[in-house]
């Protein structure tokens, strides 16, 4: 069942378009994910939808009702907010009922629900502590549990675990997911992340300068980017943008970069010239779906090349290529050494490759 | 030969009440690209600060090309500095900023205009050279702050975060620039990070501090490897290292780690020093393992432990499985395809030969006798 509706939606600012055209659905025990950079447009968004910011033009429906012109507290949704603020002199425990009680539940009601959300996000042994006695990511699971705890047609989170350092973020991440598949809220969360985007999210929405780039089950953004800004976000090291021509000689075909010839088979240029009336495009491919061989292998499809700089990064090698003035960066496994300047051929498969139009980098397929 | 020294360092403020740094004693030789590491608060700007010769050291004797450097001031040292907070001029252009260094000293301008030329080219700012620097982006400052610095001959740059204001892909891509610069002009470059990726990726060696004390020194892949200890262990890597607090147990000439009821079998190697560190069966060690070297048993002739599926993150290009084992959580990054429902259950296996173990007291890591490298 829809619980959010979002119908052509703009909100002008002065000149500026901060949102054009947005729209979107949220189904009942969706994780709803709107990932993208920073002046994307995802805090407007929600701000919009928790009725904080007026829209300019469009329609938003709760539970199939038009809400545009309800007030915030009239619309039955809860917010978390990247920075957040807890009240110091209250316990735990109050601070989480503070929304029950503005709202004059029973205590004996108000102590079961706190029982019960404290139970799930792991916080009952904090209860009375005080909040200058709890660690950072406690505090932010205080914070979703003082969220979580009212009832809500639809959450709404913006960036709520994002200035966490890296290991709290790893943890809350996972928590957070298992939370989700136990409990399968209604949630609308923003994040500039991709991990948390692909771990979290059940469909995700990308949003740049305004503008919905693609909105896909996490699977279809990391496998069928709809274009290149989307490859681009998606994927650490990101995904590969290589802009060429496609050439035959002597009965053989290529993906010519500069004076660098990538080969490709018969069939997928021809697949390709029949989808578009030029010969110039763009190849997208992840730095893991290209392999590293020393010296020139047999058929390998890019061949002397040599090393630009290569980094060991924990487990892997990144390793970064010069194709005239494109680098590439393959992902290949620590154990396979290299250094600058080592002369070496790099191998894919086709199947692995993403296609996009040169000009405005959609995906041709 | 040894480029930088530093021998028994200490920087006290506010008359000795705060101790910055104790007792830090470092080396680095020519041409190598030395990172120090740390958590916010962990020294490293204070170390910095101190070699640049805007900080006074309280204690100790900083040597450069075999001198002492302690008492002479930030312009006698031949040292060149890019830092976080060394604002570029608003009113010059990019290439009038790079040219600043040269211009004090006298230069001609033709030269002033080859030299620029040439460093604009390695970091890639050719085509900026005539803008102001409000007219660029945060990447293109900091390539104009790093230009300013490798500008002229220096016998040691120092970098203080240079990569702290970019953007994810922006930091990727100016972090293989300073590598090859730093290798192809063989500079002698000392760069302080919070980032431990930036350290990873870009050192040659990594000073790792923690509340003014250095932890470790050592290449990435003895940070990353052989930890010394359980900050280095759990400050370096992402996902970030398991630690499973266990009972030691001895059973007849064997050691074994219990968790929950499973055992997990020391190597051979570790006899001498668990034997030393046993004491009874109620010894407690702490297992270290990353998440990248547990694996998902395919055997049943596999020594694997069981476990139930608390959550699993597909995250495109790998899969991070949290297993619940009794009360622990360990964290285990597979390849992608797999999939997993939660509350399944699996069988995992730790790769023996990367088990670390640690001594739960006093955080240092137990050795093997077979050194590990």
């Amino acid at each position: 069942m829809e619980v959010l509706r979002l119908e052509n939606v703009y909100k002008n600012y002065g000149e500026v378009e901060a949102i054009k055209d947005l729209s979107f659905s949220c189904e009942e025990g969706e994780l709803f994910i709107v990932l993208g950079p920073s002046g994307a447009g995802k805090t407007t968004t929600l701000k919009m939808i928790s009725g904080l910011e007026e829209i300019t033009k469009g329609k938003i429906f709760i539970k199939k009702k038009l809400v545009n012109t309800l007030e915030p507290k009239d619309r039955n949704i809860s917010m978390v907010f990247e920075d957040y603020a807890l009240y110091p002199h209250l316990t735990v425990y109050k601070n989480i009922s503070s929304p029950l009680e503005a709202i004059y539940l029973p205590k004996d009601e108000i102590d079961k629900k706190i029982k019960e959300i404290a139970h799930l996000l792991q916080i009952e042994e904090l209860l009375s502590r005080l909040p200058s006695m709890i660690s950072g990511g406690q505090k932010q699971r205080t914070v979703l549990a003082r969220s979580l705890v009212k009832e809500a047609d639809e959450y709404l989170m913006d960036e709520p675990i994002a200035h966490l350092d890296a290991k709290l973020r790893y943890q809350m991440r996972g928590e957070f997911k298992r939370l989700q598949e136990i409990r399968k809220m209604n949630i609308l969360y923003v994040t500039h992340d991709f991990r948390e985007a692909l771990s979290l999210g059940d469909k995700v929405l990308i949003l740049n300068k305004g503008v919905t780039q693609q909105i896909g089950t996490p699977q279809e953004i990391f496998n069928k980017p709809a274009n290149t800004f989307v490859a681009n976000l998606v994927g650490d090291p990101p995904t590969n943008l290589i802009e060429g021509v496609l050439k035959a000689k002597d009965g053989q075909y290529f993906f010519q970069v500069g004076s660098v010839s990538i080969s490709l088979s018969q069939s997928l240029v021809d697949k390709l010239l029949s989808k578009i009336n030029q010969e110039k495009l763009i190849i997208g491919i992840r730095p893991f779906d290209l392999y590293c061989y020393l010296d020139n292998k047999d058929n390998a499809k890019i061949l002397n090349t040599e090393v630009y700089v290569s980094e060991i990064v924990g487990h892997y090698n990144i390793i970064s290529i010069k194709l005239d003035d494109t680098i590439v960066k393959i992902r290949e496994d620590k154990s396979f050494k290299v250094s600058m300047g080592d002369k070496i051929s790099i191998d894919f498969k086709e199947d692995k490759l993403d296609f996009f139009d040169a000009v405005l980098g959609n995906r041709i397929f | 030969m040894e480029k930088l020294e530093l021998k028994s360092v200490y920087k006290d403020y506010v008359q000795g009440s705060v101790k910055a740094v104790i007792d830090l004693s470092l080396s680095q030789k020519e041409g190598e690209l030395l990172a120090i590491l740390g958590p916010s608060g962990c020294g490293k700007s204070s170390t910095l600060r101190m070699i640049a010769g805007l900080e006074v050291i309280t204690k100790g004797e900083i040597y450069l090309d075999g001198e002492v450097i302690n008492w002479l001031s930030a312009k006698e040292r031949n040292i060149a500095l890019a830092f976080e907070t060394y604002a570029l001029y608003p009113h010059l252009t990019l290439f009038e900023n790079i040219a600043f260094p040269l211009r004090i000293r006298g230069l001609k301008d033709q030269e002033v205009r080859k030299e620029v030329k040439r460093i604009a080219e390695m970091v890639d700012l050719t085509p900026a050279l005539d803008k102001f620097p409000s007219e660029v982006s945060g990447g293109h400052q900091q390539r104009t702050s790093l230009a300013r610095a490798l500008i002229r001959p220096a016998s040691l740059y120092l970098l203080d975060e240079p990569l702290s204001h970019l953007d994810a892909q922006q930091r990727t891509e100016f972090r293989v620039q300073i590598k090859r610069i730093q290798k192809t002009q063989n500079l002698t470059m000392l760069f302080v990070t919070h980032d431990q990726l930036e350290a990873l990726a870009l050192a040659d060696k990594i000073a790792i501090l923690n509340l003014g004390v250095l932890q470790q020194i050592g290449t990435p892949e003895e940070v990353y490897e052989y930890p010394e200890n359980l900050f280095v262990a759990d400050f370096v890597g992402e996902p970030p290292m398991n630690f499973i607090k266990v009972f030691l147990v001895k059973e007849e000439e064997d050691y074994v780690a219990k968790l929950y009821n499973q055992k997990v079998k020391i190597p051979e190697s570790y006899k001498d020093s668990i034997g030393r560190f046993y004491k009874g069966n109620s010894t407690e060690i702490i297992l270290g393992i990353r998440p990248i070297y547990i694996y998902i048993s395919e055997s049943a002739k596999d020594q694997f432990i069981s476990g139930e599926v608390y959550v699993f993150e597909d995250i495109g290009e790998s899969g991070i499985l949290t297993v619940q084992i009794g009360n622990a959580l360990v964290k285990i990054e597979l390849s992608p395809g797999y999939s997993f429902q939660l509350g399944e259950k699996v069988n995992i296996v730790f790769d023996l030969g990367k088990i670390l173990i640690f001594d739960p007291t006093t955080g240092e890591r137990i050795k093997p006798k077979i050194p590990q490298f």
